[in-house]
């Protein structure tokens, strides 16, 4: 693994030093309150800002629909029933199916804000507050499509279709909560590849106990 | 045909079982995918269910079995049929003591339940056995499922665990843990409160992944009291730095851009602690403008990063170099032929205008051209764009557009949005009255179910008022107008409810009132409303009401009129109307006319909505009364706030929605009531008699005295009875015209401060530093623009192009060197000062020109702006900003060194994984990444082709390489 930036310092420093550097105060305290001498102190965009994040992560919920409306992947960050759930998925699969190329890859839906990519045959759909940031969430599902194509070596709609489950893993590993927990690509793959191993590991033991006493009864 | 191709793969892979299901599966799922139709579709999940339900009520069924039948009640549940009666098999799952077992159980109970689910507390006792667990993949595992199952209630259960594995020394393990911790966070704030320094703490881990991780519940601490974590501002801005410089692995970059991702959420959080704070923004200025001179427009991520940073600079104290720079992005990106871009644009540009409103005016051909795109979102986005940036001279054209679009939707959600935005926009910024009302008709006529019904309350109060300082010709003009109006519409179809409430009550309060129609013929179109509406009591009791009021009229003229035959059948069936209103009101239509013209005239004096109603809210007549019954041994009245354990009805409610928002019993016992409560002298229930004793010509609407209303606070009880209150205050100047023909930028926005408490500038607000305009050399070279684009920004950017030309004309000379390029300049040239503006290279004179690039249908072929980063490229070699940077670096405690050090544990786990070395090899070459990365994986393909080509069943088209615009 390489790293780039020439000036390291020698030793690694405690992370108990650090952290006491990083909580000394950066300023003298009292002058933090809002710069009331200034007019346009107010202006600043922060209500929109904190309107989506009252109790929930940033993605809503994941959607994985085919070109037909097919669903192959649905992740719900924010609990919603399963008959709501239907129905979002029917409302959203209809909304983002009808656009065309060469538009937004962004829909607004029901005071939210729907992102959606299309690879190849697949619609891959995030819902988000309309605050946030839409270009970081379309480069989160091509970070999840990415690692999906490292990891099944040149994804396609039949590998998601009959591994949905390893889908969802790989997923859990890069969202948990609605929040974005993993940008590393080699990090995830790790992991996910980490507990294959295990699984693999297991049939192996399996096959291998009934090799035997195929053997043993034979 | 994409369709039957599907199939034929799915055939083809599915018969030969290539990916380690079982056949029924593989069976399954490729007859969901021939289903023809969505029945066929559920009838075959309806059968695989009941297939399940057996097979899961077998006690000898295998575990592994057992796995594959738990994925396939998922794939039941995904494809929205109710599984439910396999849930608990999936609780059963996640106690099983095999890893690949237990993670299947977890995965599939984190699908089916959440965390308000019945089962849930089956689950919270394995979640926690499994936190103290040897293997850090059950750990993981564990974790992952309690982000998602525990309640606030299961919180204290598994709490101590999970902030012991913050120290845990997996990495995976420790980032899981903070995950939880937030998440634990946002269900209830104080259950976790006081684990605050653990987020600080894991700030500075060792492992760039969980300080990434860390700075998700940071960034909501912060949202939630920004001033607590002031002291992390250069903390923060020093990791910003270090990540911007590439400190951290390469295996954190993201299509060559360092940890974007870290970068953005950095970047959200420093918005939030440098709002409104002068001190904390001066430490970001620096490395804000390193992002931004780093900045890529050419891939996805850098425009996302480049979009953060403008919303970081809108929201921080202003600086105007930084702004320079947000507002030279944010032209690059509505310039941009992605659809994508122009929107960030758009949103931009909005956050950007509301501390200089002058920077849209460079934009407004951009501006227009998104309107008028076909993209909805796009349009949508404007709109938002225009809303923010309306002002009493371009209102009408805004209001307009709006009202025009809002027409053509069928999106309930949005109409309404945008509906209660013109009705917004006009009640602030109207020109005329006579504007406001055929807007406000408008808005009625096609959105007036989704509007609130105070505005409908509002525009009667304006057609009865008039305009206060005008004369009464022009009133009466506008009445009569109105009814024209009105009697036009009358007829429609479909008309919405609030909308025929207006109507109706205009016609009985004006509709004879110009001797322009007759009595009758008013009433006549009043009782065709009332029969049209059979459903809706309320226009039935308007429009009574309103034919009420013209034989009032009639009969205090002196003339003599005949209920019509219709007429006369409306107020019978209504005096046997199921609603006691309904029939009172007909019962007085009845009584009212066999009284005299006197009588008639003092119950229903004409015009009388205009006249201010006293509300002697002391209720100082009943003070004899009161004074008598204390005599006769009445207890006197206590106030409410002095009572103490009797709980009014207002703050009962609330307590109740406490209550059950919080779903906690109570555990204190309640208080005895006090025995004797005064008899019910309280003022709310003494106001409702005394209101119907005040002679109100209409009971749906309800007139107030301007002075009464400002005096009053807004949660009086008297008020609160009448529950329509309307909004008086300061809104009456707003119609006046003179008012707005001669509004002066600072009065209407304190109006506006005060109306909405929004933050709006409009155009007239003042410019915070002198800008050269490009708008005046636009105008010149504008031949080309299509002269209708050309008038709406005129008219929706109008004064400030005005004021931009009166401008261009003062400093001319200036102008005519490099009238456009000038900005450019600036920013370029940040090291220089400010006031020497001359750029020292001549730029191509119409480099930022906009004046001709919206027109020219063919995209622009070679990218400008690459030339204008050529012209960056020097700048950013100047001595003082590149000494900066150097200086920071040398400052700054080396955090990243930390994240360097632990490289070398990372090479170690991943040499034991030989099939992802290739990635990092390729870290300073990008196309070689990719060219690597794809190769492994074309011979994939080939395999997948060559086993589909076994069975028998060729893929028609290409290879099975779906994805092969992943990375194009």
């Amino acid at each position: 693994m390489q790293h780039r930036g020439g000036t390291v310092d020698s030793g690694k420093p405690a992370a108990e030093d650090d952290s006491a550097a990083w909580q000394r105060p950066a300023a003298p305290p009292p002058g933090l309150g809002p710069a009331s001498d200034d007019p346009l102190c107010w202006l600043s965009g922060h209500t929109r800002l904190s309107e989506g994040a009252a109790d929930l992560g940033e993605i809503h919920f994941v959607l994985l629909v085919s070109r037909q409306g097919k669903v192959r992947l649905t992740k719900w960050y924010t609990p919603y029933p399963q008959k709501q759930r239907s129905k979002i998925i029917k409302e959203i699969s209809t909304l983002v199916l009808t656009r065309g190329p060469k538009l937004c890859n962004f829909v607004d839906w029901q005071g939210y804000r729907v992102v959606y990519k299309r690879y190849a045959s697949l619609y891959f759909c995030m819902c988000i507050d309309p605050a946030d940031n839409e270009l970081e969430t379309l480069q989160i599902i091509h970070h999840y499509v990415e690692i999906l194509d490292r990891y099944f070596g040149n994804v396609c709609e039949l590998d998601l279709i009959f591994n949905f489950h390893k889908a969802y893993f790989i997923l859990d590993e890069i969202l948990i909560a609605g929040e974005l927990q993993e940008s590393n690509k080699k990090s995830v793959l790790r992991l996910v590849t980490t507990q294959d191993a295990l699984v693999e590991a297991a049939k192996e033991k399996a096959g291998s106990l009934r090799n035997i006493i195929a053997q043993a009864t034979k | 045909m994409e369709q039957l191709r599907t199939i034929g793969r799915e055939l083809a892979m599915g018969s030969q079982g290539g990916w380690g299901q079982s056949k029924e599966f593989l069976d399954l799922v490729k007859s969901i995918g021939e289903a023809r139709s969505k029945a066929e579709e559920d009838r075959i999940i309806a059968r695989e269910l009941e297939h399940l339900k057996r097979r899961l009520a077998d006690p000898d069924v295998q575990r592994r079995k057992m796995k594959e039948l738990l994925l396939r009640l998922v794939y039941a549940e995904m494809l929205g049929h109710d599984a439910s009666f396999g849930h608990i098999h999936a609780v059963k799952m996640t106690h099983d003591e095999s890893l690949p077992l237990k993670r299947t159980g977890y995965l599939a109970v984190a699908l089916f339940l959440d965390e308000r689910h019945d089962l849930v507390i089956l689950v919270v006792n394995t979640i926690q056995k499994d936190l103290r667990s040897d293997n850090y993949l059950v750990v993981c595992a564990a974790l992952t499922a309690a982000c998602r199952l525990i309640g606030e209630e299961a919180i204290p259960a598994v709490l101590p665990q999970v902030v012991e594995l913050l120290a845990h020394p997996k990495e995976a393990v420790r980032k899981k843990a903070v995950m939880a911790l937030h998440r634990f966070y946002q269900r209830s704030p104080s259950s976790v409160s006081h684990l605050v320094s653990n987020f600080r703490k894991r700030l500075c881990d060792n492992d760039p992944g969980v300080m990434g991780a860390t700075l998700c519940p940071l960034y909501d601490l912060i949202l939630g009291e920004p001033n607590s974590y002031k002291d992390l501002v250069v903390s923060f801005v020093n990791i910003l730095k270090q990540v911007a410089e590439r400190r951290l692995p390469t295996s954190y970059d993201y299509h060559q851009m360092p940890a974007p991702f870290i970068q953005i959420k950095l970047l959200k959080i420093l918005a939030v602690l440098g709002s409104g704070d002068k001190q904390a923004s001066g430490h970001m200025y620096t490395v804000l403008g390193d992002i931004f001179r780093k900045g890529d427009t050419a891939s996805n991520i850098g425009n996302a990063i480049l979009y953060e940073c403008i919303c970081c600079i809108s929201s921080i104290f202003p600086n105007p170099k930084m702004l320079e720079a947000a507002a030279e992005t944010t032209s690059k990106f509505l310039k941009s032929d992605s659809h994508n871009l122009k929107y960030m644009g758009i949103d931009a540009l909005g956050r950007l205008i509301k501390i200089n409103p002058d920077i849209a005016e460079e934009h407004q051909l951009a501006v227009i051209d998104c309107l008028e795109d076909p993209d909805d979102t796009l349009k949508r986005k404007t709109f938002e764009l225009l809303y923010k940036m309306t002002n009493s001279t371009n209102v009408e054209v805004i209001v307009d557009r709006m009202i025009e679009y809002m027409i053509n939707i069928t999106d309930h959600h949005y109409k309404t949005e945008i509906a209660s935005r013109c009705v917004e926009l006009a009640e602030q910024f109207a020109p005329s009255n006579q504007w406001f009302i055929q807007t406000m008709n408008k808005v009625f006529e096609h959105a007036g179910d989704l509007v609130n019904i105070r505005v409908a309350h509002n525009l009667m109060r304006l057609i009865a008022e008039g305009f206060g300082e005008e004369d009464e010709g022009a009133d009466s003009q506008l009445r009569s107008s109105a009814v024209d109006s009105y009697l036009r519409i009358v007829g429609e179809p479909k008309l919405p409810s609030s909308f025929l409430q207006i109507i109706c009550w205009v016609l009985g309060e004006y509709g004879t009132a110009d001797g322009k129609y007759s009595a009758s013929y008013i009433i006549g179109k009043l009782c065709d409303v009332a029969e049209a509406h059979l459903t809706d009591d309320t226009v039935k009791a308007y429009a009574i009401s309103a034919i009420l009021k013209i034989f009032a009229f009639e009969i205090a003229l002196g003339r003599k009129i005949d209920l019509l035959p219709e007429c006369q059948t409306l107020v019978d069936e209504l005096s046997a109307s199921h609603s006691t209103d309904l029939q009172q009101r007909a019962y007085e239509l009845q009584a009212l006319l066999g009284l005299d013209k006197n009588a008639v005239e003092s119950v229903m004096p004409a015009d009388a909505s205009c006249e201010d109603i006293e509300v002697d809210r002391n209720l100082s007549f009943l003070n004899s009364y009161v004074q008598q019954a204390l005599e006769n041994g009445a207890s006197p009245y206590i106030p409410e706030s002095e009572r103490s354990g009797v709980i009014s009805i207002g703050s009962y409610r609330s307590q109740e929605q406490q209550e059950t928002s919080a779903h906690t019993l109570r555990f204190e016992a309640y208080e005895m009531p006090k025995p004797s409560l005064p008899l019910a002298t309280s003022q709310s229930s003494m106001s409702t008699p005394i209101t119907n004793l005040v002679p109100v010509t209409e009971p749906g609407y309800y007139k107030e005295d301007h002075q009464t209303s400002k005096s009053q606070p807004p949660g009086d009880a008297v008020s609160g009875e009448f529950g329509v209150k309307l909004r008086l205050d300061g809104v009456q100047k707003k119609w006046g015209r003179p008012t707005y023909s001669s509004s002066t930028p600072s009065s209407s926005t304190s109006s506006k401060q005060t109306t909405n408490g929004a933050s709006h500038s409009d155009g007239g607000g003042s410019s915070s530093q002198p800008r050269e305009s490009s708008y005046g050399s636009k105008r010149q070279q504008g031949t080309e623009v299509s002269a209708e684009k050309q008038r709406l920004a005129a008219s929706l950017f109008g004064s400030a192009a005005a004021k931009a030309d009166r401008k261009a004309q003062a400093s001319r000379k200036t102008a005519k060197d490099s009238p456009s390029t000038e900005k450019v300049a600036t920013t370029n040239v940040t090291a220089q000062p400010v006031k020497e503006q001359v750029i020292p290279a001549a730029p191509p004179p119409d480099l930022l020109d906009l004046g001709d690039e919206p027109v020219s249908s063919n995209p622009p072929s070679a990218d400008p702006f690459s030339q204008l980063e050529g012209l960056l490229g020097p700048a950013s070699a100047a001595p003082v900003l590149s000494g900066t940077p150097a200086t920071g670096t040398s400052k700054a405690p080396d955090l990243m060194s930390i994240f360097s050090d632990d490289v070398p544990t990372g090479v170690a786990s991943g040499s034991t994984d030989p099939t992802l070395g290739d990635v990092n090899s390729s870290s300073h070459k990008g196309t070689t990444a990719v060219a690597s990365k794809k190769g492994p994986s074309l011979q994939d393909a080939l395999q997948k082709n060559a086993t589909a080509r076994q069975v028998g069943v060729t893929p028609t088209g290409n290879n099975p390489n779906l994805f092969k615009d992943l990375l194009g």
